[in-house]
């Protein structure tokens, strides 16, 4: 069966980037959990926090299960899924070599430099060392 | 009327200065980067300038006339073409020679500019999602935390450097220096927002320019902030170094795709190469000769301009009935 691929949600809000940090620290959480760590200290309700969750879950970065009366949500992707996804995005346009003028890379992604080339810079790059070393 | 001349200007601007770039393109290199980086924005601009310069010079008789400096100048002539003039701007009737041309202008800047902002919407979606999962490192950047050795600068108005986790644990301390301030050093001089202009006021130029000039464009920019980054570090043998350790660690995980390999090169070694030469003298005076020869030329369009502004008339006049 092919695996299915989550399509990252364009941006998350505040609160729901930190709801998302506290479920990849914690680990599978209810509302009222949630709530007690993030919603009393910014005096937010329950009913934000709950709604917050279900969101997420709608963008399908939270799983849920019911556990007695209440939901318990978990995060699909990890922290360093969730990063990797995103920053594969950016890199897959630069890769493609599209990304300007949004974006400028250190090195140029588009286009690799051969290995002869690589290693003849690397000499020049000796020769020009040893000969600043040598004036001094 | 005004618009047409306006469009038939940029499209004859960019003929000649596709023309004369082709001739002085090899000797861009002489020029310190960043003022390249100047002289490129202003080549970009070149045939909208032209458009621009050229109509206002055949306004001028009439502009001349609404505020008092002059007699009405379409009284001298008859209504035999049409007038080019501010004060009877009257609805002219494209012949079907002005709608080909009005429509092959429409979509040649359509053509040109919209998949550019497309291409920077698109862009500013992926950038968000790359806002919410860096964290804040040390100095202002922002840490991404992935197995790709990438250090980038994204945005156009206010951009934030972006280097990921590996690429820090895998460099040395200076050579860690020199990315980040190469990348601040783009932050700074605002490259996003000059890309960003040049790409929509490359739209009046053909297609092979455009992409050249981009293209020089980019590693202009490239040079620049290599350059700054090597007056903060105190040594341009570092910054070469630093390029080639990046590049190298960049192709361990991800080889080009066997069809980029006929683009092998990038611009990884002109930069490494300008940094082992000799600096380029910073007090270049080539964009200020170039300044000084458009502001000749539109004075010396400015004394011919009755002339100037006749014959355009008889041309536009082709275009209209």
């Amino acid at each position: 069966m092919r695996e299915e691929r989550i399509v990252l949600p364009v941006r998350l809000g505040e609160l729901e980037l930190s709801v998302m940090q506290h479920v990849w620290t914690e680990g599978p959480l209810d509302v009222k959990a949630v709530h007690r760590a993030l919603g009393v200290e910014r005096g937010i309700s329950l009913n934000t926090v709950q709604s917050t969750m279900e969101r997420l879950h709608r963008k399908r970065l939270l799983d849920r299960e019911k556990v007695s009366h209440a939901y318990v949500y978990s995060a699909r992707l990890s922290r360093e899924e969730y990063g990797s996804r995103a920053v594969e995005d950016v890199l897959s346009g630069l890769m493609a070599g599209d990304t300007e003028p949004m974006m400028s890379a250190f090195v140029d992604f588009a286009a690799r430099t051969g290995e002869e080339t690589l290693a003849r810079l690397e000499r020049l790059i000796r020769e020009r060392r040893a000969a600043a070393s040598r004036k001094r | 009327m005004i618009l047409l001349a306006a469009g038939a200007f940029s499209a004859i601007g960019a003929i000649a200065v596709a023309t004369v770039y082709r001739l002085l393109r090899p000797s861009l290199g002489k020029i310190a980067a960043a003022q390249r980086a100047h002289l490129l924005l202003w080549w970009c601009a070149a045939p909208a300038l032209t458009g621009l310069t050229f109509t206002a010079v055949c306004l001028a008789p009439s502009v001349g006339s609404l505020i008092g400096l002059g007699a009405d100048h379409c009284l001298v002539h008859d209504d035999h073409h049409a007038h080019l003039c501010v004060l009877h701007v009257a609805v002219a009737s494209l012949t079907p020679a002005g709608w080909g041309f009005a429509l092959a202008l429409l979509l040649w800047w359509l053509g040109s500019a919209a998949p550019q902002i497309l291409r920077v919407l698109g862009e500013s979606v992926r950038l968000r999602r790359l806002e919410g999962v860096a964290q804040p490192g040390h100095g202002g950047i922002r840490v991404v935390n992935t197995a790709v050795p990438v250090a980038l600068t994204a945005g156009i108005w206010a951009a934030s450097v972006y280097i990921s986790k590996t690429l820090i644990d895998r460099l040395s301390p200076t050579q860690l220096r020199v990315v980040t301030e190469h990348e601040w050093a783009h932050v700074h001089r605002r490259d996003g927002l000059r890309k960003f202009m040049a790409s929509l006021l490359c739209a009046m130029h053909f297609p092979g320019m455009r992409r050249k000039l981009m293209a020089d464009l980019a590693l202009a920019c490239e040079q620049a902030c290599d350059a700054e980054a090597a007056a903060r570090v105190g040594d341009r043998i570092e910054v070469a170094e630093a390029i080639v350790a990046v590049e190298r660690l960049f192709a361990l995980g991800h080889p080009a795709p066997a069809t980029t390999w006929s683009f092998v090169g990038g611009n990884v070694e002109p930069r490494v190469e300008a940094l082992l030469d000799e600096p380029p003298s910073a007090h270049s005076l080539a964009p200020r000769w170039v300044m000084v020869l458009a502001a000749l030329g539109t004075l010396g369009l400015a004394l011919v301009g009755d002339s100037f502004h006749h014959e355009t008339e008889a041309l536009v006049g082709l275009l209209v009935r």
